[in-house]
């Protein structure tokens, strides 16, 4: 059910924040994507559009995800013997939440395979759902309310705290936000024309360093 | 909405998706996981949620006419949304405080 409420928030931000945007681009969006990190990320995307041409949305898009392909690699044996229109939607649909419960099930066989498929279809529905109520509520709210953009700053503060609250994602979080800091003083220095182009740059700068610092072993271990 | 936001819609709903079956194509048979792949997938997140923090934290202060204006606001707001969150724990509480916080300032 939390999927309700986060849908109804992303709705919400969406019609408010991307103009002509309305529910079917949201019913669009909650639809075929299902990720609550991408389509909030989406949304300062779409409303900057000229900033992010298709490549830069298909790598941020890569980076913000990249947590999904790891997902799958304990569900590959387990999803191998279903039949295809079966697995096809299991993997179409397979968010945070959605893993957690299918991985962590003790059902066996046909029963985890029907247990897995309502999951999927409920957290689907209620991802939709939400993000309609939401899209519909938010194009009542009035238009002209200066600051509100900041509700996204807030958003991402949000899942950036519940992320470093385990150790290993301490240094990652900071590597992520000294390189998107040193990029943006040194567009802003010597392009300020094309400060918006700085998000490859801090891209390719932070996976440089993030390599870099797999050597160290110390900060990876969570005691 | 415009052409190129659709398209825009269309390329990340297809990375996601293409990301979740990645394992299922590759990892199918009896090829190992890459280590550096499991060590990127580990670590990028938090440090792309970070890049998108700072980014937007910046574009708060961009529309400001007299340029770095709502600096001083943006942060106060950041701080409280974090303090919330960290003690609270409630999105919605941490979400609404400091965007409301920030409103009042500029």
């Amino acid at each position: 059910m939390g999927y309700v409420t986060m849908g109804t928030a992303f709705g919400i931000l969406l019609v408010s924040q991307v103009k002509n945007s309305d529910f079917s681009t949201a019913i669009l969006m909650s639809f075929s994507t299902i990720s609550g990190s991408m389509q909030f990320a989406s949304v300062e995307m779409l409303k900057n559009s000229a900033a992010y041409t298709l490549l830069i949305t298909a790598v941020l898009a890569l980076l913000i995800n990249v947590r999904y392909s790891m997902y799958g690699i304990s569900l590959v044996r387990i999803f191998r013997n279903y039949p295809w229109y079966i697995r096809y939607y299991l993997i179409w649909t397979l968010t945070d939440e959605t893993y957690a419960l299918e991985s962590s099930t003790l059902l066996r066989g046909k029963k985890r395979m029907y247990y897995s498929l309502f999951v999927a279809m409920f957290d689907h529905c209620y991802w939709l759902t939400g993000s309609v109520i939401g899209a519909v509520a938010g194009s009542w709210i009035p238009f002209d309310t200066t600051g509100i953009d900041f509700a996204m700053t807030a958003l991402f503060l949000v899942i950036l705290v519940d992320l470093v609250r385990s150790r290993t994602n301490r240094v990652p979080a900071l590597t992520g936000g000294v390189s998107t800091l040193a990029a943006l003083v040194f567009f802003v220095i010597f392009f300020p024309a094309q400060v918006n182009r700085m998000l490859l740059a801090a891209m390719l700068l932070m996976i440089v360093i993030l390599l870099k610092l797999r050597q160290y072993p110390a900060w990876q271990k969570e005691q | 909405m415009t052409l190129h936001q659709y398209g825009m819609i269309l390329v990340m709903a297809l990375v996601v998706i293409a990301l979740r079956a990645v394992p299922f194509v590759i990892f199918a048979g009896k090829c190992k996981v890459p280590v550096l792949l499991l060590y990127l997938g580990r670590v990028l997140t938090a440090a792309a949620i970070a890049m998108l923090v700072v980014y937007s934290l910046y574009s708060n202060l961009e529309y400001n006419a007299f340029g770095c204006g709502r600096i001083i606001p943006a942060l106060i707001a950041a701080a409280v949304t974090v303090l919330l969150h960290w003690f609270i724990k409630n999105p919605l509480v941490s979400i609404i405080s400091g965007t409301a916080v920030f409103m009042l300032l500029i």
